[in-house]
C-alpha cells in the first residue's frame, strides 16, 4: 500500500482533505472501539459479580424452600430469580460475542484509517551527513556486551532465587507417609465386627469377670443409644462407633470411652427410592442397622440394610455417601463390613445364585469410588466377610451357598473356591490354625486348607464334622480348639486337627452374639444379657456369670481392660472391679457426701487436728479463695475437694488439690432458661445459690444448686451431663443435699405444700443423668438432706420433710416405711445410730424410729420421742449410746440413745449453723464466727480445745484423714498436722 | 589475493556443509514423524469412567461456552421417577421447577413415557457442562449421564486448557474417528 | 504401525478394566409395554480429516507465494494482501490452531515420549517454513505467519530501538524455547500454546489474562514493529539462524548499493545492518584480549547455566501434573493441609499405593534434573555466543539486510532508488510490447 502511495505523497500536503477525513476516522473509529471495549469491561464484570451474588442468593431460597415446601410466593421467587440468572447469562454471552465482532471492526477501521493517514503524511526520508564512524560501532558493540551481561545476571538471580525455594522431597516417606493404620495399630483396636481379622479374639487379657448391671457394679458407664441397631460396636483409641437405625432415620454414632458421652452423630440420606419398589420392610431380627461398621483410624464407615453406605471421619464429618441399591435379601442386608488397605470390601449377596444379583464390592475408603466388584454366582447371606493374613498375604474369605471363596484383597482377582455348602449362611468363616473353618447351619463344620488355587473342593478340604453346627452365631477357636455355639445355647467344643468333638454343654439361654476368646477364656453372650465366662480347655468349666440386666442381640467389643456391650437401648462399658471406686465399702474412708459416707457426721479418722488458729496460721495448711459464695460443705474423695458455689448469674463445681489448696478446675454449669411465666428466682440470704452440697462415687461429682440445676462432672472437671429439674417452688430456694446410692443420684425434691402433690423423690443415673426412678412423696418442701443408711444388711435411703418420716430402697426407689411425726419447717437431716433414726421437729422433739417395719410404721415402730424442744437447723449427731443436737443459738443438749433421757445440757453462746461432726469421741462443734468447738463426747460436759479460725462459717466442715476441710464464707481452708 | 580467496572458499564449504546438515535433520524429523505416523487425527475427549464431575469443564474451556456438555445413554438409564440427577436429594416434590432441579440452567428435560418411568433428554443448548446432574446419578443412579466433548463445539486446541484443568486425569486424546468414548453397557 | 495398534489396544483394555470398575447397576434399566423406544445419544463428528490437509496445502501454497513474492516480484503491496489473507484464514478461520510455533512442542513430544504420535499434518506444519526458509530466508514470518501478521498490520508508528536493547531482549525469545521445549520434552505442558497471545483474540475469546496480554503486546507492536516476533517467538529462533543459511534472500536493492543511506531509516525491525569501516586500531588489542576471554569463558557459562538449571527441578517440575499431585498427597498426608483437592481425591480413588505415586514424582523430577542441564546449558552457550558474535568485527560494504533477523516484510524495497529503476525498466519493456 505505502510502496505505491509515497511517489503520490511527495506532491501532496499534509492538509490533504484525505488525510484530514483519514485523520477523522480514525479518531472516530478510536473512539467506538474504546466505548465497545468498555463496555464488554463492564459486561463481563457485571457477569462476574452479579450473577454470582445472585446465585448465592438463589441457593439460600432454595434451601429455605425445603424448610416450608408449601410457601407459594417463595417458591415463585426462586423460580423467577432463576429464569432472571439465566436470562442473564445467555444475555451476557450474546453481548460479548456481539461486542467481540464490533471491537474487531472498530480496530480493522482504526488501523486503516492510520495507516492511509501515515501513509499520506509520509516524507522521503533525508539522511543527514553519517556523523558515525568506527566510535560508534565499537560504542554498540559494547552496550549490546553490556545488556546481555544484564540479561545474564538476571537470568542468573531469577534461577537462584527459585532455587532457594524449599521443595518438598518425596524420598525416605515410604512407610509413614501411608495414611491407612497400620495392621499392628489395627490389632490393638477392635477395628471392624468380631474384632481385628474378625476371629473375635481380644489383643488384651485383663478383662473384668464381675460386673452386675442390677446394681451398676464394674460398670463404669452405661448411655444410651438413640437408635437400636443389632450392629456390634467398634473401638478405636478412646472412640466407640456404633450404628442405629429406623424406617425414619439412619445414623452412626460415636461415644467416649472415659464417660459415654455421645460425641457425635452422623446422619445418612437415603437414597431415593424407585416407585415401583415397595419400602423395604427387613425383619424384626435383623433390624435397620445389622451390617456392623468398620473403622481404619482414620474414618468410619457404615452400611445399612438399606444398601446405603457412608464414611465419616473421626470428627463426625460425612466424607461420602453412596447408595448400592437396595439389596434383594429376605431378611434384609446384614453382612458386616470388612477392610483391607484403604478398600472396604461388601460382601453384596441377594437373591439366588442363577439372579447373579450376588457381588463383592471394594469401595475406595476416600471417595467412596468402586475400586473393583466381581459377581458372585452365590445366594444371599448373613456371613460378614473377614480378611485374614494366611502366611505372606491377605485372603478375602467369603461364604455363601454354595461356595466358600478367597479373593486377593487388593484386586479382588479369586483365589481358591470351595463347595457344595447348603443352607442359609449366617456364621462368618474364621481362620485358625492354618486353616478355615465355615459352617453349614444345622450340618457341619468344614477345615479348609487355604492355599489351593481354582475350585479345591475336592483337594484341600481337611475334614468334614457332621454332627450339627450353629445357624447365626460364628465359631472361634483358640488354636486346637474350636468352639460352636448354637443359638439354643449348645456350646461345643471340637479339635481342630481332626474337628472330634471334645465336650458339649447346653448353656439353656438363647444366644445371637458370637462368641469371643480372652486370654484362655471364652466370652458367650445370651440374649438375656447373662455373659457366660468359661475356660476354653478340655472339659467344660463355667468360671463365672454376669448379669447385665438388659437384653442383647450384638456380639459385645473388647478393648484394653474393658468390654462394651451394647444392649437393645443402652450401650454399657465394663471395666475390672478394682478400677472402678463405686464400690459400697470404699467410700468410707473418704467424705463423698454432706456429713461424710453416711450423712452421719461421723469421721472414718480419730487423727483429726485439735489445735489450731486461723490468726496465728498456727495448724492452717493452707487456706484458698473460693471463687463463688455458698453455704454448701466441702466433700473430699482422694487427693480432690469439690465445692460448689453460685451467684445470680452463675452457678459453678470447683476441684481443689488436698495437697496445696490450688484450684484444679471448675465446672460452670448452664441453668436453664427461664419459662415465659416464671419470675427471677430470688433464694433469700441464708439460703444462697449453692446450699445443697454436691457428692461424688469417686468417678464424677455431682452437684445441685438451688436453681433445680444439676451436673455431673468427671474427676478431671470434663461435663459429663448436665440437666434441670425445674425451679423448685421452695420459699428458701432447694438447700436439701444430695445423696449417693452406687451409680445413682438421690435427689430429695420437696416443693410448695403436701397438697400440692410437686414433692418427689428422684434417682439420677450418674452415667447418663436420666432418671432412673422416682416417687411422688405426700410432704412440703424441707431442707433437710436424704441419707442413705446401711440397715442390717439393706440399704436404705431416709428421708424427712412435713408431715412424714419416708424411708425407700435406693436402687429401685421403692417405699419401705413411712412414719407421720413431723410438723414445722423441717431442716436437720436425720440420722441413723444404735439401730434407730433419730427424726428432729424443730423447737419441739426428737424422735426415734425402728427402720425395720413396712408401710406405715407410725403407731408401731417410734421407740420413743423426747418432747423437750429440737433444733432448728443442725443436724444431730451420735456416738451410739448418746446422740447430740445443736440449736442455732448454741444449746448443745446430750442425750441417751436408748430412751431420749437428756444427759447434760450446755449453751456455748454462740450461734451455729454447721452441723456437729464426730471424730473419735469428741464432738465437732463449728459456730458461725469460726470457732470451733471440741467436746468430749461422754455423760457430762468437758470442753477440750477451743479453736479460732478467723472467718465466718455457715458449712459443715469435712474430715479426712488428719484433716479438716472447713468452708468459710470466703474461704476454704485445710486444718492438719505439719508433717 | 589467493589466500583470500581460499578462505572465502571455506567459508562457502562450511555454510553449504551446515545448510545440508541442517536439511537432513529436518529430513530425519518427517521420517521419523511419518514413521510413527498415525491416519487419522486425534481429538480430545474425556473418559466418562475417570471423570469425577468436578466441574472444571464448565469454566475452563477456552470457548465462552464450553465444548463439554452431558450426555445420556438411555440404555444404561433407569428411568426413575426420582432422578438422582435431576432432583435435589431433598426435593420436597417430584415436579420441575427451579427449586428441585439440580441443573442451573434446566438443560434436562423430563417426559413421562409410562407408568412409573420417566424419560431424561439433555438440551445441549442450554447445558453448560457443570456436572451437577453427572454426580447425583453417579452416587444415587446408574450413571447414565456422563459429560463427553462435543466435536461440533470443540477448537481441538493443541493444549486443550480443561485437560490442563482436569484433576483425575480424564482426558486425553482419541482418533478422530470414534471421537466419543460412551458409556458401555454392563447387563450381565 | 505396530507401536499405534498398540497403543489401541492398550486403550480398548483400559476401557474395559473402567467398565468393570463403574457399572454399579443400581436400577435395573426398565422394560416398555407403551411400545416407547430409546433414543440413543447424538454424536456429532469431529472435524474432518480431509480439513487438516487441505490446511497443510494452503500452507505450502501461501509459502510458496510469498517466497515468490520477495524475491523475483519484491511487491510489498501483493505481500500485504497475502498478510491479510494469512491473518484471516489461519487465524480467525483456523482460530490460530494449529500453528507451526505451536507445533514444534508436538514434535519434541514425540521425540521423547514413544507413545506420543504427531499427527502428519502437524509435521507438515512445523516443516514446511523451515524448509522454506532453509531456501529463501524467513519467508513464513514475512506473510504466512498469523501471529506476524496481526503485528505487522497494527505497526503504524515504527520508532527504532538502540541495538543493544535488541540484542539484550532476544535472550528472552532462546529462553522461552528452551523452556517449551523443556517442559514439552517431559510432557509436563505446552506452554507455547498455553501463553499464546493472540490466538484468543483470533478467537475473540478466551482467559481475560491471555487477551489482556494479547491486547499490550499488540499496543506495544503500534511503535515497536513485530515485539512477539523479535523478543518472544520461540519458532523465530529456529528460523533466524536457518536463515542465516539460506539459499536465497531478500535484498534491499535488486542489483548493487550505491549506498545512497536512503534505506537506513527503512527497517522497522532493525534489521538493514549499515556498511563498516576498518577497526580502529586503538581498540584492536583490547578486543582480542577480550575475545579470548569471551572464548574461555563459554564453557563455564554452559556449565553455570546446566548447573542453574538443574537447581530449580523442583519449582519447574511443578509444571508436571504428577508432582503437583504428589506434593498436594504428601502435604496432606503430613497434615500441613487439611481438606483434599479434586485432584487429590480423584487419585486416592484409584487406590493406587502413594508411595508409586512419590516415585514416579521423583522420577520425572530427576528428569526435570537432566533436562535442566541441557537447557540451562544451552541459555548458557546463547549467551556465551551471543557475547563472543558481539566481540568480533564483521566487515561490510554495503547496506544489507541481517540474514538472521530479517522478516522480509518488503518495507525496504521502495526505498531502493535502484528498485525505482529497476521498475521503470520493467514498465517500458512491457511498453513496448
Amino acid at each position: 500500500m505505502e510502496s505505491q502511495k509515497d511517489n503520490i505523497s511527495e506532491h501532496v500536503q499534509s492538509t490533504s482533505p484525505w488525510y484530514r477525513s483519514a485523520v477523522a476516522t480514525a479518531m472516530v473509529s478510536a473512539t467506538f472501539s474504546f466505548i465497545v471495549l468498555l463496555f464488554l469491561v463492564l459486561n463481563y464484570g457485571k457477569s462476574k459479580i452479579v450473577d454470582t451474588e445472585d446465585e448465592a442468593r438463589l441457593l439460600a431460597l432454595r434451601a429455605q424452600v425445603y424448610e416450608q415446601p408449601d410457601n407459594e410466593e417463595l417458591l415463585s421467587q426462586v423460580r423467577t430469580l432463576d429464569l432472571q440468572i439465566r436470562q442473564r447469562r445467555l444475555r451476557a454471552v450474546d453481548r460479548s460475542r456481539k461486542g467481540g465482532y464490533l471491537l474487531l471492526g472498530g480496530v480493522v477501521v482504526l488501523l486503516v484509517s492510520i495507516g492511509v493517514a501515515g501513509a499520506l503524511k509520509k516524507k522521503l526520508p533525508t539522511p543527514g551527513l553519517s556523523a558515525e564512524g568506527p566510535d560508534q560501532q565499537v560504542h554498540e558493540a559494547k552496550f549490546a556486551r553490556w545488556s546481555v551481561t544484564a540479561g545474564l545476571i538476571v537470568l542468573a538471580a531469577g534461577a537462584l532465587l527459585l532455587t532457594l525455594k524449599p521443595s518438598i522431597d518425596f524420598a525416605g516417606t515410604g512407610a509413614e507417609g501411608s495414611s491407612i493404620a497400620s495392621a499392628g495399630d489395627a490389632s490393638q483396636n477392635w477395628p471392624s465386627f468380631r474384632g481385628f481379622e474378625g476371629n473375635g479374639i481380644s489383643p488384651y487379657t485383663n478383662m473384668p469377670t464381675r460386673w452386675d448391671g442390677k446394681t451398676g457394679e464394674g460398670i463404669l458407664w452405661k448411655t444410651k443409644v438413640p437408635l437400636p441397631g443389632h450392629s456390634s460396636p467398634l473401638v478405636w483409641g478412646h472412640r466407640i462407633f456404633l450404628t442405629g437405625g429406623d424406617p425414619n432415620a439412619l445414623a452412626v454414632f460415636c461415644f467416649d470411652t472415659a464417660s459415654g458421652k455421645l460425641l457425635w452423630r452422623g446422619d445418612v440420606t437415603r437414597a431415593p427410592m424407585k416407585d415401583d419398589e415397595e419400602p423395604l420392610e427387613p425383619m424384626e431380627d435383623t433390624g435397620w442397622a445389622a451390617p456392623t461398621a468398620v473403622t481404619d483410624g482414620k474414618h468410619v464407615y457404615a452400611m445399612f440394610v438399606t444398601g446405603d453406605i457412608v464414611c465419616f471421619d473421626f470428627e463426625g464429618k460425612k466424607v461420602w455417601e453412596k447408595s448400592l441399591g437396595v439389596p434383594e435379601n429376605a431378611y434384609g442386608h446384614a453382612s458386616s463390613l470388612a477392610i483391607y488397605r484403604n478398600l472396604v470390601l461388601i460382601q453384596y449377596d441377594q437373591g439366588m445364585a442363577e439372579d447373579g444379583l450376588s457381588k463383592m464390592i471394594a469401595l475406595d475408603g476416600f471417595t467412596g469410588e468402586v475400586a473393583w466388584q466381581t459377581k458372585r454366582p452365590v445366594d444371599n447371606s448373613w456371613c460378614s466377610p473377614i480378611v485374614v493374613r494366611i502366611g505372606d498375604q491377605y485372603q478375602l474369605l467369603t461364604l455363601s451357598q454354595p461356595w466358600v471363596i478367597a479373593y486377593e484383597p487388593a484386586k479382588g482377582a479369586e483365589l481358591w473356591r470351595a463347595g457344595e455348602f447348603s443352607g442359609e449362611m449366617a456364621p462368618s468363616p474364621i481362620v485358625a490354625n492354618g486353616l478355615v473353618f465355615v459352617i453349614e447351619p444345622y450340618n457341619s463344620l468344614v477345615a479348609i486348607k487355604p492355599d489351593g488355587k481354582g475350585d479345591v473342593t475336592k483337594t484341600h478340604i481337611a475334614w468334614r464334622m457332621d454332627e450339627g453346627g450353629p445357624d447365626i452365631c460364628s465359631p472361634i477357636s483358640d488354636g486346637q480348639r474350636v468352639f460352636m455355639l448354637g443359638t439354643e445355647g449348645l456350646l461345643s467344643c471340637h479339635k481342630t486337627s481332626d474337628g472330634a468333638r471334645i465336650w458339649e454343654h447346653d448353656l439353656e439361654e438363647f444366644c445371637l452374639a458370637s462368641p469371643s476368646l480372652v486370654g484362655t477364656n471364652l466370652y458367650v453372650l445370651s440374649e438375656k444379657g447373662l455373659m457366660f465366662i468359661i475356660e476354653a480347655a478340655d472339659e467344660y468349666k463355667e468360671l463365672a456369670k454376669c448379669e447385665l440386666g438388659e437384653q442383647c442381640h450384638a456380639t459385645p467389643a473388647f478393648a484394653d481392660g474393658r468390654i462394651y456391650i451394647r444392649g437393645v437401648e443402652h450401650l454399657y462399658c465394663i471395666v475390672k472391679e478394682d478400677s472402678t471406686s463405686a464400690s459400697p465399702q470404699d467410700p468410707s474412708k473418704h467424705w463423698p457426701s454432706f456429713r461424710g459416707p453416711e450423712g452421719n457426721g461421723v469421721s472414718a479418722y480419730t487423727n483429726i487436728p485439735t489445735r489450731w488458729d486461723g490468726k496465728t496460721g498456727e495448724g492452717v495448711l493452707w487456706k484458698t479463695k473460693v471463687p463463688l459464695p455458698g453455704h454448701n460443705s466441702p466433700i473430699v474423695w482422694g487427693d480432690r475437694i469439690f465445692l460448689s458455689g453460685g451467684d445470680p448469674n452463675e452457678l459453678a463445681v470447683f476441684c481443689f488439690d488436698v495437697a496445696s489448696g490450688a484450684l484444679l478446675w471448675r465446672g460452670d454449669v448452664t441453668r436453664a432458661p427461664l419459662k415465659a411465666d416464671e419470675e427471677l428466682l430470688e433464694p433469700m440470704e441464708g439460703t444462697g445459690w449453692a446450699a445443697p452440697t454436691a457428692v461424688t462415687d469417686g468417678q464424677r461429682v455431682y452437684a445441685m444448686f438451688v436453681t433445680g440445676d444439676i451436673a455431673g462432672f468427671g474427676f478431671s472437671g470434663k461435663k459429663i451431663w448436665e440437666k434441670s429439674l425445674g425451679t423448685p417452688d421452695n420459699a428458701y430456694g432447694h438447700a436439701s443435699s444430695l445423696a449417693i446410692y452406687r451409680n445413682l443420684v438421690l435427689i430429695q425434691f420437696d416443693q410448695g405444700v403436701a397438697e400440692d402433690e410437686m414433692s418427689a423423690m428422684i434417682a439420677l443415673d450418674g452415667f447418663t443423668g436420666e432418671v432412673a426412678w422416682r416417687k411422688k412423696r405426700p410432704v412440703d418442701n424441707a431442707w433437710s438432706s436424704p441419707v442413705v443408711v446401711r440397715v442390717g444388711d439393706a440399704f436404705q435411703v431416709l428421708t424427712c420433710s412435713l408431715p412424714w418420716v419416708i424411708a425407700y430402697e435406693p436402687a429401685k426407689g421403692t417405699e419401705l416405711w413411712r412414719a407421720d411425726c413431723l410438723s414445722g419447717d423441717v431442716a436437720p437431716s436425720p440420722i441413723y445410730a444404735n439401730g434407730l433414726v433419730f427424726v428432729i421437729e424443730p423447737y419441739n422433739e426428737l424422735i426415734a424410729i425402728k427402720p425395720d417395719g413396712k408401710g406405715d410404721v407410725t403407731k408401731t415402730h417410734i421407740a420413743w420421742i423426747m418432747d423437750e424442744g429440737g433444733p432448728d437447723i443442725c443436724s444431730p449427731v451420735s456416738d451410739g449410746e448418746r446422740i447430740f443436737m445443736l440449736g442455732s443459738e448454741g444449746l448443745l443438749s446430750c442425750h441417751k440413745t436408748s430412751d431420749g433421757t437428756r444427759l447434760w445440757e450446755h449453751d456455748l453462746e454462740e450461734s451455729c449453723e454447721a452441723s456437729p461432726s464426730l471424730v473419735g469421741n469428741n464432738i465437732y462443734v463449728l459456730t458461725i464466727k469460726g470457732v470451733m468447738f471440741i467436746i468430749e463426747a461422754a455423760d457430762e460436759y468437758k470442753e477440750l480445745a477451743k479453736c479460732e479460725l478467723g472467718e465466718k462459717c455457715h458449712a459443715s466442715p469435712a474430715f479426712a484423714d488428719g484433716r479438716i476441710y472447713i468452708r468459710a464464707v470466703e474461704h476454704l481452708y485445710c486444718i492438719g498436722n505439719r508433717d | 589475493m589467493a589466500d583470500k580467496n581460499k578462505e572465502f572458499d571455506r567459508r562457502h564449504f562450511l555454510r553449504d556443509g551446515l545448510w545440508g546438515g541442517c536439511l537432513a535433520a529436518l529430513g530425519m524429523v518427517a521420517g521419523s514423524a511419518a514413521r510413527k505416523h498415525r491416519q487419522t487425527e486425534m481429538v480430545w475427549q474425556i473418559d466418562p469412567y475417570t471423570c469425577v464431575a468436578c466441574g472444571n469443564c464448565a469454566t475452563y474451556c477456552v470457548l465462552e461456552e464450553s465444548a463439554v456438555k452431558c450426555v445420556q445413554v438411555f440404555e444404561i438409564c433407569g428411568y426413575c421417577d426420582f432422578c438422582p440427577g435431576y432432583f435435589e436429594p431433598g426435593a420436597n416434590v417430584l415436579e420441575p421447577g427451579a427449586e428441585n432441579e439440580l441443573c442451573p440452567t434446566g438443560a434436562i428435560k423430563r417426559a413421562f413415557v409410562e407408568e412409573p418411568y420417566y424419560e431424561y433428554t439433555i438440551d445441549e443448548s442450554l447445558c453448560i457442562g457443570c456436572a451437577k446432574c453427572v454426580k447425583g446419578c453417579a452416587a444415587f443412579g446408574n450413571g447414565s449421564l456422563f459429560l463427553q466433548v462435543r466435536h461440533d463445539r470443540c477448537l481441538n486446541c493443541n493444549e486443550c486448557s480443561i485437560a490442563v484443568a482436569c484433576p483425575s486425569g480424564a482426558y486425553r486424546r482419541v482418533p478422530a474417528d470414534q471421537p466419543y468414548l460412551l458409556k458401555k453397557v454392563n447387563h450381565a | 504401525m505396530i507401536r499405534s495398534d498398540r497403543v489401541i489396544i492398550s486403550i480398548a483394555l483400559f476401557l474395559i478394566s473402567c467398565g468393570v470398575a463403574w457399572g454399579v447397576e443400581r436400577f435395573p434399566p426398565p422394560d416398555f409395554e407403551s411400545g416407547y423406544e430409546m433414543p440413543s445419544p447424538t454424536a456429532p463428528h469431529a472435524r474432518q480429516n480431509i480439513y487438516e490437509y487441505i490446511d497443510v496445502a494452503v500452507l505450502l501454497a501461501a509459502l510458496t507465494v510469498s517466497s515468490y513474492l520477495i524475491l523475483k516480484k519484491r511487491s510489498r503491496r501483493a505481500l500485504f494482501v497475502l498478510m491479510v489473507f494469512s491473518l484471516l484464514y489461519f487465524g480467525f478461520w483456523r482460530k490460530g490452531c494449529v500453528c507451526p510455533i505451536g507445533a514444534t512442542q508436538n514434535i519434541v513430544l514425540s521425540v521423547f515420549d514413544s507413545e506420543y504420535v504427531v499427527p502428519v499434518t502437524v509435521a507438515a506444519f512445523f516443516l514446511l517454513p523451515l524448509v522454506f526458509t532453509l531456501f529463501f530466508g524467513r519467508s513464513f514470518c514475512a506473510a504466512v505467519c498469523p501471529l506476524g501478521a496481526v503485528q505487522d498490520l497494527v505497526l503504524s508508528h515504527p520508532v527504532s530501538i538502540p541495538g543493544w536493547a535488541e540484542s539484550g531482549l532476544r535472550l528472552l525469545a532462546y529462553v522461552y524455547l528452551g523452556a517449551a521445549v523443556l517442559f514439552a520434552a517431559t510432557g509436563s505442558a505446552f506452554i507455547i500454546c498455553r501463553y499464546d497471545p493472540f490466538v484468543s483474540i483470533f478467537r475473540l475469546t478466551g482467559s481475560l489474562n491471555i487477551l489482556i496480554l494479547g491486547a499490550c503486546l499488540l499496543l506495544i507492536g503500534v511503535f515497536i514493529g513485530r515485539p512477539y516476533c523479535r523478543f518472544l517467538c520461540p519458532y523465530g529462533v529456529i528460523l533466524r539462524h536457518l536463515s542465516r543459511l539460506s539459499k536465497w534472500r531478500v535484498t534491499i536493492t535488486p542489483d548493487e548499493c550505491i549506498q545512497c543511506r536512503l534505506c537506513e531509516e527503512a527497517c522497522p525491525f532493525g534489521a538493514i545492518k549499515k556498511p563498516t569501516t576498518k577497526w580502529p586500531q586503538k581498540e584492536y588489542h583490547v578486543a582480542k584480549k577480550r575475545l579470548v576471554f569471551l572464548i574461555l569463558l563459554l564453557p563455564v557459562l554452559i556449565f553455570l547455566g546446566g548447573w542453574f538449571g538443574s537447581g530449580i527441578k523442583a519449582v519447574t517440575s511443578r509444571a508436571h501434573e504428577t508432582v503437583r499431585l504428589a506434593e498436594r498427597i504428601y502435604l496432606e498426608e503430613a497434615g500441613e493441609v487439611e481438606e483434599t483437592t479434586d485432584a487429590s481425591a480423584a487419585f486416592r480413588a484409584t487406590g493406587k499405593e502413594i508411595s508409586e505415586l512419590y516415585d514416579e514424582a521423583s522420577h520425572i523430577r530427576s528428569q526435570f534434573g537432566l533436562g535442566g542441564w541441557i537447557f540451562g546449558g544451552f541459555v548458557g552457550l546463547v549467551i556465551g555466543l551471543k557475547l563472543i558474535g558481539l566481540s568480533v568485527w564483521r566487515r561490510r560494504q554495503d547496506y544489507e539486510a541481517d540474514r538472521a533477523s530479517c522478516l522480509a516484510c518488503g518495507r525496504c524495497f521502495a526505498y531502493c532508488p535502484r528498485e525505482h529503476v529497476r521498475l521503470k525498466k520493467a514498465k517500458e519493456a512491457n511498453g513496448k510490447r
